[in-house]
């Protein structure tokens, strides 16, 4: 690999003008197909998707406050749980990375004008706002109160709710996904510019190329079992439901060998973005990247084999169930090998203690404990008591929420500048950083506890023995909601009077950081050449 | 904390005149007793293997979150940056450090999952001498089948005895969780589950159910009572709590309802007027309650009957027809329960 630093550096384009300043009006932001502008759009939709989302786990916090019925009725903390986890899985995790931050620095990572499907990339966008009214329109009829999870029979011929409504926009998401993923795939093979060998490519690129993958194969089966749910639902046809001959524990095949893979599509990119995190602010090259790039593609690969995890209690034979433990041992394997050498990137390196180093090292304090709380639940005989209570909502929370919103948060502090041109207040970053990691680990790290001890899931009243533990959860989850409105404040005060971002703030080596901040609409005005690995910065020595 | 149990255990004594005829004494709460930092006490053989397995996972992940996070502080403490054309290492690679954190993870992760397979192993195959007790899940709430045919809705278990549960569920799935025994086995309509124990220790603990079902989730609770086995007829044993059907001794009719009400009832039904799933017991006798057909009847002994024998037939105006049939209850529950509502004043 060349040692040489060669920077591609293009000039700043003539008068000022920038992908935001380009055209002007509300119909160029709906009709564009710059990767860049839709990436903007995604950003701002997840991220309402998740305020509402987040509002509702406020809420359910509250109610569980006491262990008698407090703000709400049952109705209504189930229809909150229910929306809390279906907003947050379809309309926010699985499309925030790669829609929102993926969309923006993938083409420029690899040096290329646009994706390679760029109208195709707007019609993803579309089908997610459709899907998304879907989903949202159930607030204002009859809500939703069969879980995110949609299981039948429940969901078929009990629940007075809105499950084709929600079902179907799941639906349409799956395409938005499916046409996101196909576009990344082929962009990473067809668009690099010339130098960026496989081996070149940032490792948050190996992490998108194995989320597209997953998103690709695995999607298009969530859509043949929701459809069949409503087929179900709608005209009484038997699948699934057993007073109709059909089976409710095929539903649970069917619906997790999609929803465990998704689990990497929304990890993964978290994965990805904190590679970029630890080695740029490190200023040092990123220990063992072809067992971190191979590593992305061994989970997304055996994330496909293990779904039966979730279903140790349901019912599915022995032999599955055990066949399925030990596969999912396997997933292990990657994940610590990852986590290993994120660790020794830091070792001699530069760390710049700023807020997205501070997200990257959260990260890794959070996602080890999400990954290694996954290891009793994937011990079968464990299992049989851990299933569906709160050690498994701790535990998805610490991968979902300490693994990929951290790592989505940290990415987004870390490209802003990039994608807005301003600065932000890095001192707010930190304190918010600081305040979500506390409030993360109240609200959570208690609910290890409360689930060991034996308190199930989705209760709105429970025993009165686990009422301090919930109510210090609760706690908890006001300073954790206090630290998320405050990155949301430094970002807005960032785009009202933030500094003005210089091209390159934290001296990373990807061709991201070679254009100006904001970009220009072809992101660089000839193609550039690439003479040196994403991680080769100056700072280093030499043996 | 106030120890005042469900809103149902709420003594019926004090808002009557009539002379406390002899009143059960107010039951326990539901509770799962509490025993070490992490998991509740251990009220089954299979908990020893249970126990064995998050010890085994307990200690090996402080060992690796502590191997992780330890080095990851030293270094950003160690390595801050204090100017910006600091040198860094330019090592980006070590394959005898790959293989070695790659091969010992993986031998103690073969062997985490084989000792989580040798307790699954153990917790499936029932023996064959195991006492089997047949259970309905049904929303929201259990009964108990034993092989002498009655039925329960506390599940009654001999001590130190192997029993083996067959479940099944009459609506949608629900899951059979007994913390203290660290058992959980998923109950499903149109399929039989099955779920065996040894319990170990006399007393109640508490079931909950673990597999979301709808509006009444959180309240489908009851008890395990774990009684001596011994003679029928000797006082405190399995065998007579069975011959009382399900009853340490028999209970005065007030107080039998109360019982059948906090199990059967008061998941939909209130007694303190907040509106649940279906007309609050508060003053409910006697009462005129306008029904769907627009016909209105006075809540008497035998509107309650016919509630319980077939409660699709009267609906009180406004509520939804979601009532199940209760049509295992005896004569004398259903005479305790009109009682019970008697007093709900």
């Amino acid at each position: 690999m060349s040692r040489a630093i060669t920077a591609d550096e293009v000039p700043a384009a003539p008068g000022g003008k920038n992908y935001i300043n380009a055209e002007k009006g509300i119909w160029s932001w709906l009709t564009t197909v710059d990767h860049k502008r839709i990436g903007l759009m995604y950003l701002a939709s997840t991220g309402t998707a998740f305020l509402i989302a987040g509002c509702f786990a406020l809420l359910l916090r509250i109610e569980l406050l006491h262990p008698k019925q407090d703000i709400m009725t049952a109705p209504q903390y189930n229809q909150a749980f229910t929306l809390h986890g279906a907003m947050m899985v379809f309309l926010f995790i699985i499309p925030g990375i790669p829609g929102g931050l993926f969309n923006f620095i993938l083409p420029i990572m690899i040096g290329a004008k646009d994706v390679a499907f760029p109208k195709l990339n707007l019609l993803s966008l579309y089908l997610y706002w459709v899907g998304a009214l879907f989903t949202a329109s159930s607030l204002v009829s009859t809500g939703l109160d069969t879980g995110w999870t949609f299981y039948v029979p429940y969901s078929a011929n009990v629940s007075q709710t809105a499950v084709i409504q929600v079902t179907f926009g799941a639906f349409i998401l799956g395409f938005s996904s499916i046409l996101t993923g196909l576009n990344f795939m082929v962009t990473i093979h067809k668009l690099r510019a010339p130098g960026i060998t496989w081996y070149r490519l940032p490792l948050v690129l190996w992490a998108a190329y194995a989320t597209s993958i997953v998103q690709i194969l695995a999607t298009p089966v969530l859509a043949i079992t929701l459809l069949l749910l409503i087929l179900e639902r709608a005209f009484g046809i038997g699948i699934f439901d057993p007073k109709l001959g059909g089976d409710p524990v095929l539903y649970q095949h069917f619906f997790w060998f999609y929803s465990h893979p998704a689990v990497y599509i929304m990890i993964l990119p978290g994965m990805g973005i904190v590679s970029e995190l630890i080695a740029v602010h490190s200023h040092r090259r990123i220990f063992g990247y072809k067992a971190i790039a191979f590593s992305s593609v061994a989970i997304a690969l055996v994330g496909f084999l293990v779904w039966g995890h979730h279903m140790f209690t349901s019912g599915q034979s022995e032999l599955a169930s055990t066949v399925f433990s030990f596969i999912t041992f396997f997933v292990a394997v990657p994940s610590g090998v990852k986590v290993f050498n994120w660790t020794s990137t830091m070792w001699k390196g530069s760390i710049a203690w700023n807020s997205p180093m501070l997200y990257g090292m959260s990260f890794l304090f959070l996602f080890t404990i999400g990954g290694l709380t996954g290891l009793p639940l994937a011990m079968i005989g464990l299992d049989l008591h851990l299933h569906d209570t709160y050690f498994v909502v701790a535990h998805f929370h610490y991968v979902m929420m300490g693994g990929a919103v951290i790592a989505f948060i940290g990415g987004l502090h870390h490209w802003w500048p990039k994608m807005t041109g301003k600065m932000y207040d890095d001192t707010k970053g930190k304190i918010a950083c600081g305040l979500i990691f506390i409030g993360f680990n109240m609200t959570f790290f208690t609910q290890f506890f409360l689930g060991s001890r034996g308190m199930p899931r989705r209760y709105y009243t429970y025993l009165d023995q686990f009422q301090p533990l919930h109510a210090f959860s609760t706690y908890g989850s006001w300073v954790l909601g206090t630290g998320l409105f405050l990155v949301l404040y430094t970002f807005l005060e960032s785009l009202w009077k933030g500094e003005k971002a210089p091209r390159n703030p934290w001296g990373g080596r990807s061709l991201e950081w070679m254009t100006s901040s904001p970009p220009p609409t072809e992101n660089f005005h000839r193609t550039p050449t690439v003479t040196h690995g994403p991680y080769d910065f100056p700072s280093t020595v030499d043996k | 904390m106030s120890q005042q149990g469900s809103s149902s255990a709420q003594p019926a004594a004090a808002q009557t005149a009539a002379p406390a005829p002899a009143q059960a004494p107010a039951e326990a709460p539901i509770t799962i007793q509490e025993e070490g930092f992490w998991l509740p006490r251990a009220g089954s053989t299979y908990a020893a293997d249970s126990d064995a397995a998050w010890n085994l996972n307990l200690y090996a992940s402080i060992f690796f979150f502590f191997i992780v996070i330890i080095p990851m502080g030293y270094f950003a403490v160690k390595y801050k940056r204090k100017s910006d054309d600091e040198k860094t290492s330019p090592i980006d690679h070590h394959l005898g450090l790959e293989v070695f954190w790659t091969a010992i993870p993986t031998m103690l992760l073969m062997y985490m999952f084989w000792v989580g397979f040798k307790a699954y192993a153990n917790s499936q195959i029932a023996p064959n001498d195991a006492y089997e007790i047949k259970v309905t899940g049904q929303m929201f709430n259990w009964t108990f089948e034993y092989p002498d045919g009655t039925v329960t809705t506390e599940l009654g278990v001999p001590k130190d005895k192997n029993v083996k549960l067959i479940l099944s569920s009459k609506d949608v799935i629900h899951a059979f969780f007994v913390p203290e025994f660290r058992l959980k086995q998923d109950v499903v309509p149109s399929l039989y589950t099955t779920m065996w124990f040894n319990a170990t220790i006399e007393g109640e603990t508490a079931v909950e159910c673990a597999e979301y079902c709808g509006d009444g989730h959180s309240r489908m609770l009851t008890k395990v009572l774990v009684l001596p086995s011994g003679e029928k007829g000797k006082a405190g044993t399995f065998e007579t709590w069975l011959d009382n059907g399900g009853m340490k001794t028999p209970l005065p009719p007030v107080a039998l309802g109360q019982k059948r009400y906090t199990s059967l009832c008061s998941s939909c039904h209130s007694i303190d007027g907040t509106r649940i799933q279906g007309p609050t017991f508060q003053g409910v006798f006697g009462r005129t309650e306008k029904l769907s057909d627009g016909s209105s009847i006075v809540v008497d002994e035998n509107y309650i009957r016919d509630s319980i024998a077939n409660p699709q037939a009267k609906i009180v105006d406004g509520y939804p027809a979601t009532m199940p049939t209760f049509s295992y209850l005896k004569p004398n529950d259903i005479d305790g329960i009109i009682a019970f509502l008697k007093e709900q004043k």
